[in-house]
């Protein structure tokens, strides 16, 4: 099993949230290799658009009828700094099969 | 140096290896790239590569077949063949850095993930939650409540008293303008700009547990409990929102993926109590349970969060059976020492919302209820001068406070307040400032100017003393002066009087009914705009109406309950 095919694997084995600290831990990489390989997945329709600080905001301050007290996105006090989250959005089956050789 | 080459596995070698025979028969192509690394680059869908590709001659018959091939591999392998070498990649990088980097010593362990070992531990990190959440409510209800009276008494007295000798001045002396100004206007927005520094410190508190990083930990704690009833663990996202504004949280849900867990969650997101609740909460709570009154709003914050928790879990077994959470990865921003500036932007920023909303909205309904006040209905008052219990207002309130007697706050008071609150939840102040306020009118002669002016120093002073004395009290330290407990006065005394009266002795237990109906019912009408702009008017109507009949059944449920086991 590949690294990436690792993550995911490990991925599903979850319910819900995990750290990307406890996940880098548990797959043997650095949090930076981590990163990339989210990076890829992301690309790939693997793991969702990350949700959560600026791309939280952009969605939770549409503009549309945010009550009265609407100022905008850049402005908007209301908006909670979130941790950024990617969710695992299709039953991926990264090649288990497929072992690299160098 | 020694080149190497990457085995993608044997279904990806196989593509490759039918790819570069047809590669290599193309003199043109050939001439421009080496063969395997053209394969590999196609069969990895490099976008820039195919529009090259196609102008050159032959280039189409490569693409054909790479399509063919690529077609094959998804359906061989399960998944895209561009993911399948990305993982072969990071494969090769992996085992070089594992064979060239001593892998015996651990990495040293950070701040940052020490503290994390405590704060977002299975069994830790919910009670240091609660914790935290205790200090906040303990601050905002304890320390900033201490400057409650301090604005209160600037509002009644110098701000009226100006008012009143403005509107005089102008030849308006003794007409129903000085009611509307005072009663009206003053009174009711005066109300809501007493509890800014409450909200101030709300938003303070807030801003500090941001910017350290902790709400990021709180968020994840959360989640994973969300994630234990079957929720979707991206649904506390939302409601952390929430705890500021329920309309840009009600948004906020798009960001779940599947349109099952978005209408659960906008349904769920009103039960967070926004910064609207917190003035009313206060003000009951400070009234009714005023030794314990950080507990009382820390109970409002955390019911609603139990409440969210339960109803998402029997939708999801009824109406709406949503999907097991899915995995998702959390990014955890590192712990670092907010920054003053960053935190009072926040916190400004903030208040300054407030403070907007309290110069527009609740301007205009104070400017409404009050209308609604001065025009008679029966009796022998006339517009502008007639009893209050006489008025439009409360023949309307009355004819619904009925509903409400079960739950000890059927009042055209209370009543009458809870359905202005329809328009926004700080306007339950302000109509609650105006018909308590308007039934304990204390004329007072009006002070000189150099008294009003030393009143508001002196009583900054004490509040400052009486802020400081209380911080103790967040760890259970009591400094607070002994002796007899002080009584209530003006507006506090009415409201306590009219809920006591409303439930037959039993007015802590329906203060606290009330309290449990405002967590409950409706937000505001900008929420109800946004669950219809967002899942539709059907399942708007679900919420407004599945609401309020909840709050009726908690509040009922909690004042009946109460007074069977003797509470109150």
């Amino acid at each position: 099993m590949t690294v990436l095919g690792q993550l995911v694997a490990e991925l599903r084995t979850e319910h819900g949230p995990i750290r990307s600290t406890d996940l880098a831990s548990r797959i043997g990489v650095s949090e930076p290799a981590l990163d990339g390989m989210i990076s890829v997945l992301t690309t790939k329709g693997v793991l969702s658009a990350p949700s959560g600080s600026a791309e939280g905001e952009a969605v939770a301050c549409s503009g549309v009828a945010c009550g009265t007290t609407c100022v905008g996105l850049d402005n908007c006090p209301f908006i909670a700094d979130v941790p950024t989250t990617y969710t695992l959005v299709v039953d991926a089956a990264i090649p288990l099969r497929q072992r690299a050789t160098g | 140096m020694n080149s190497f080459q990457i085995d993608y596995g044997a279904e990806v070698e196989a593509a490759i290896d039918r790819l570069i025979p047809v590669i290599a028969g193309v003199p043109e192509v050939t001439e421009r790239f080496d063969d395997r690394w053209l394969a590999v680059a196609l069969i990895d869908e490099d976008p820039g590569l195919v529009e090259q590709i196609e102008q050159l001659p032959g280039g189409g018959g490569i693409l054909r077949l790479r399509d063919r091939l690529l077609a094959d591999l998804r359906s061989e392998i399960g998944t895209s063949a561009d993911t399948a070498i990305a993982g072969a990649r990071f494969q090769i990088v992996n085992d070089i850095v594992r064979a060239s980097t001593d892998t015996t010593r651990r990495r040293k362990r950070t701040r940052t993930d020490r503290i994390d070992a405590v704060v977002t531990n299975r069994y830790l990190g919910i009670p240091i939650f609660l914790a935290a959440m205790w200090v906040v409510f303990k601050l905002t209800a304890d320390v900033a409540g201490a400057f409650l009276d301090w604005i209160d008494r600037i509002v009644s007295g110098p701000v009226e008293h100006l008012v009143r000798s403005l509107v005089a001045s102008i030849g308006l002396g003794g007409t129903w303008v000085v009611s509307l100004l005072t009663d009206g206007v003053v009174a009711g927005v005066g109300a809501i700009l007493v509890f800014i520094p409450v909200l101030f410190s709300l938003f303070l508190a807030l801003s500090f547990l941001e910017d350290s990083g902790y709400m990021a930990r709180a968020a994840f704690v959360m989640d994973r409990v969300m994630s234990g009833v079957g929720l979707q663990g991206k649904s506390f996202l939302p409601m952390l929102v929430g705890f500021g504004c329920t309309v840009p949280a009600v948004y906020a849900t798009r960001t779940l993926e599947s349109e099952r867990d978005r209408i659960l969650t906008t349904l769920l997101v009103p039960f967070m109590s926004c910064g609207a609740r917190l003035p009313v909460y206060v003000i009951m709570a400070s009234v009714f349970f005023p030794d314990y009154a950080g507990l009382a709003v820390f109970s409002m914050y955390l019911l609603g969060i139990v409440i969210a928790i339960a109803i998402g879990f029997l939708l999801k077994r009824s109406l709406l059976p949503v999907t097991d959470p899915m995995p998702a990865i959390m990014e955890m921003p590192p712990y670092r020492l907010p920054s003053f500036r960053s935190i009072w932007f926040h916190t400004w920023t903030r208040t300054r919302a407030f403070l907007r909303e309290a110069g527009s909205i609740i301007f205009i309904a104070t400017i409404v209820v009050w209308f609604l006040m001065a025009i008679p209905i029966g009796g022998s008052g006339s517009f502008g001068d007639t009893d209050v219990d006489e008025s439009v207002f409360s023949a309307v309130a009355g004819a619904v406070a009925p509903v409400l007697e079960p739950a000890g706050f059927g009042s055209w008071e209370a009543t009458g307040s809870l359905m202005s609150g329809f328009v926004a939840k700080e306007v339950i102040v302000s109509t609650m400032a105006q018909v308590y306020g308007a039934e304990s009118v204390e004329v007072e002669d009006d002070p000189a100017i150099i008294d009003s002016v030393a009143e508001i120093f002196t009583g900054f002073g004490a509040a400052v003393i009486d802020a400081v004395k209380s911080i103790p009290g967040i760890i259970g330290i009591d400094l607070s002066d002994d002796g007899e407990p002080e009584t209530s006065s003006g507006l506090s005394a009415s409201i306590e009087t009219g809920f006591e009266e409303s439930s037959g002795g039993h007015g802590a237990l329906a203060a606290l009914a009330f309290m449990v109906f405002i967590l409950v019912y409706t937000p505001c009408v900008a929420t109800v705009g946004a669950i219809r702009h967002e899942i539709g008017t059907r399942w708007m109507w679900f919420s407004v109406i599945g609401q309020t009949m909840l709050a009726w059944v908690m509040a009922v449920g909690v004042f009946q309950i109460g007074r069977w086991v003797g509470f109150g």
